[in-house]
């Protein structure tokens, strides 16, 4: 049974329909992230599950139990929050304690499970401290202290590196994810950042215009998207109308010819040959024929931008070096037949 | 830099000199005649004619009695009149309907208000009339020309600072704070008293202050409102300077309503700054 689940939950603010028939589930210890653009659903979602807001449709069950009208106090899961919402007028040590005070502990064991909690996540010293004394990084930390304190089987988590400067949120990342996996506590995770969440998570939920577009793990959703968006979302993508496939024998068919089968194509699954060199091609090599139109050198990799049946097909080159193309050169570009994932019925 | 400086010098000072012109001046001349006799020769006479006479200390009970009271009852109303207008009302037009209802009353002379209560609060007004009516009471109450018709209307007239100050904090508060409260455990009673209550308390403190100070201070509605048969340190203040012209008892009065008003602010400073501890 799954720790968390979610049956056709519908939500609508006014007019605007924020979720549609969204199904998840969760199991114990498994890290999920909600992922998608601002605007997508993701956060409504984390509110229905905390409780600050009540689902239109649909069941939300924690252990098989009914929730969906329990209100947030009475939910045995606690929630990391954006801007951390930490009590500014009570001290860290305070903060901390308010989950077990509030749950009929007394005070001196309130204090050690918030003394522990806080050298868990290496704040021990910081107890006297108040909110406003402190950086966003160890705001961040007491904001997570204060929410595993009760030890919760579930931890709901909105966007909570997202005030971060990259290094500590890199930081940050890594340290969340190991504390996750030592407390075996099962992390529901919002982010519109893929990366953020391709380093995490062991399944991604990806959202748009409040529907799951795909569920699976990083690997899954950026090598087989479900869908258009997906493939556009996640990663970098050529997307190719498809005119027939059989096996591994694909042809394109023109960019403004669309039809109801898309080729999406990672730009690293590109190779570029010079026009006429057919050294190194297998059978399942798919070939087009197409015109360097840019190059451009970003850090470890290299972008060749070319056009062909008048599309923009980016291959990417590991290195700095742009292997000689200039703009304006001939070359043919090989893709194995089996990187090329196709998307059926996708109307462009 | 010079110029720099001469500009922080003309900030500093316009403020100084308005701030020594209209309220160091007048404070001083009326301290220092409160410290002399009618011949200019330094003296405590004055005082001593307060502090040493129970009827002073009785008006002294009267007017602090009345404005502690006063700032009370503005807090049990104004906190949940507060809480109506910032967390309950959903439509903006509304509450700005309400907002300005609250205020308008600040817009006309106090004296026109304290008028409009005599009137209701009288033996033949709209609220014994009511009272009656409602089988209540049989025979009209006395309010007017005691201390629970002042009351009444210093309630009415100062209750719109502390709704503005409490509903300015409660509009201030990060509204995920209570929602973070509620995720730790904590029932609506217990995230409204140890969240929201205690970060509202700023705004009750000053709502409190003005409504005090206004209220121990305040002259025409005590005045209107007693009929002359209760008496607040205001009236005789006023009935020194109008009608006996005697600047140096009336200024002795002046200063032992400031001081006693400030003792008290600054003590029940302390007790709910101790208390936060």
């Amino acid at each position: 049974m799954a720790l968390l689940s979610i049956e056709g939950v519908s939500k609508s603010f006014g007019s605007h329909q924020a979720l549609k028939d969204v199904s998840l589930n969760v199991e114990a210890g498994e890290f999920v992230s909600l992922l998608g653009p601002s605007g997508c659903g993701k956060t409504t979602l984390l509110r229905l599950i905390a409780g600050f807001l009540t689902a239109d449709r649909g069941t939300i069950r924690i252990d098989g139990e009914d929730i969906t009208n329990v209100p947030a106090h009475r939910r045995p899961l606690n929630t990391v929050f954006q801007n951390y919402a930490l009590f500014p007028h009570m001290s860290v040590q305070d903060n901390v304690a308010y989950g077990p005070r509030r749950s009929g502990a007394g005070r001196v064991e309130a204090a050690e499970r918030a003394s522990e909690a806080l050298s868990l996540v290496g704040l021990g010293q910081m107890g006297d401290r108040y909110p406003r004394q402190l950086s966003g990084g160890q705001q961040q930390r007491v904001a997570l202290a204060r929410a595993i304190v009760n030890r919760p089987k579930l931890l709901l988590l909105d966007e909570p590196l997202s005030a971060l400067d990259l290094q500590l949120r890199r930081r940050m990342q890594v340290e969340l994810k190991q504390l996750q996996e030592k407390l075996g506590v099962a992390f529901v995770f919002v982010t519109h950042d893929q990366e953020e969440a391709m380093a995490m998570s062991d399944r991604i939920s990806v959202l748009s215009e409040g529907r799951i577009q795909q569920v699976g793990n990083g690997a899954e959703i950026y090598r087989r998207p479900a869908n258009r968006f997906v493939a556009e979302f996640i990663g970098e993508a050529n997307l190719l109308s498809i005119d027939s496939a059989h096996g591994f024998e694909i042809v394109f068919a023109p960019a403004d010819q669309s039809t109801n089968r898309l080729g999406v194509v990672r730009p690293e699954h590109v190779r570029i040959l010079r026009e006429g060199d057919t050294a190194a091609l297998s059978e399942n090599d798919v070939r087009i024929t197409a015109e360097v139109a840019a190059v451009a050198s970003i850090g470890g990799t290299t972008d060749i931008h070319c056009t062909s049946l008048g599309y923009e097909i980016v291959a990417r080159r590991l290195g700095l070096s742009d292997g000689g193309f200039k703009p304006g050169d001939k070359v043919t570009l090989v893709i194995a037949g089996d990187d090329i994932h196709i998307i059926e019925s996708e109307r462009s | 830099m010079i110029n720099s400086r001469s500009t922080v010098a003309a900030l500093v000072f316009l403020p100084l000199l308005f701030f020594t012109a209209f309220f160091l001046v007048p404070l001083t001349v009326v301290a220092t005649a409160s410290f002399t006799n009618g011949d200019g020769v330094p003296t405590l006479a004055n005082y001593a004619r307060i502090l040493l006479d129970t009827y002073h200390w009785s008006v002294i009970a009267t007017t602090f009695r009345l404005g502690i009271v006063t700032t009370l009852i503005c807090i049990l109303i104004g906190y949940p009149l507060a809480w109506y207008l910032v967390r309950i009302v959903k439509f903006r037009s509304w509450r700005r309907l309400c907002v300005i209802l609250l205020i308008l009353p600040l817009f006309t002379s106090n004296i026109v208000r304290s008028f409009g209560w005599m009137v209701l609060l009288g033996r033949n007004g709209l609220v014994n009339e009511t009272l009656q009516m409602a089988g209540l009471t049989e025979r009209p109450l006395r309010l007017l020309g005691t201390e629970t018709g002042i009351l009444i209307g210093l309630v009415y007239i100062l209750l719109p600072f502390v709704v503005l100050t409490i509903g300015n904090a409660l509009a201030k508060i990060d509204h995920s704070l209570e929602q973070a409260s509620a995720d730790l455990g904590a029932s609506p009673a217990a995230t409204f008293w140890r969240v929201t209550f205690p970060l509202t308390a700023p705004g009750i403190a000053a709502g409190a202050i003005i409504v005090f100070a206004l209220a121990v201070s305040a002259y025409v509605t005590p005045a209107l409102l007693s009929g002359g048969r209760v008496t607040v340190l205001a009236v005789l203040v006023f009935q020194q300077y109008s009608s006996v012209f005697d600047f140096h008892y009336g200024g002795a009065l002046a200063v032992t309503l400031l001081v006693f008003t400030m003792a008290i602010i600054g003590i029940s400073s302390l007790v709910s700054r101790l208390g936060a501890r």
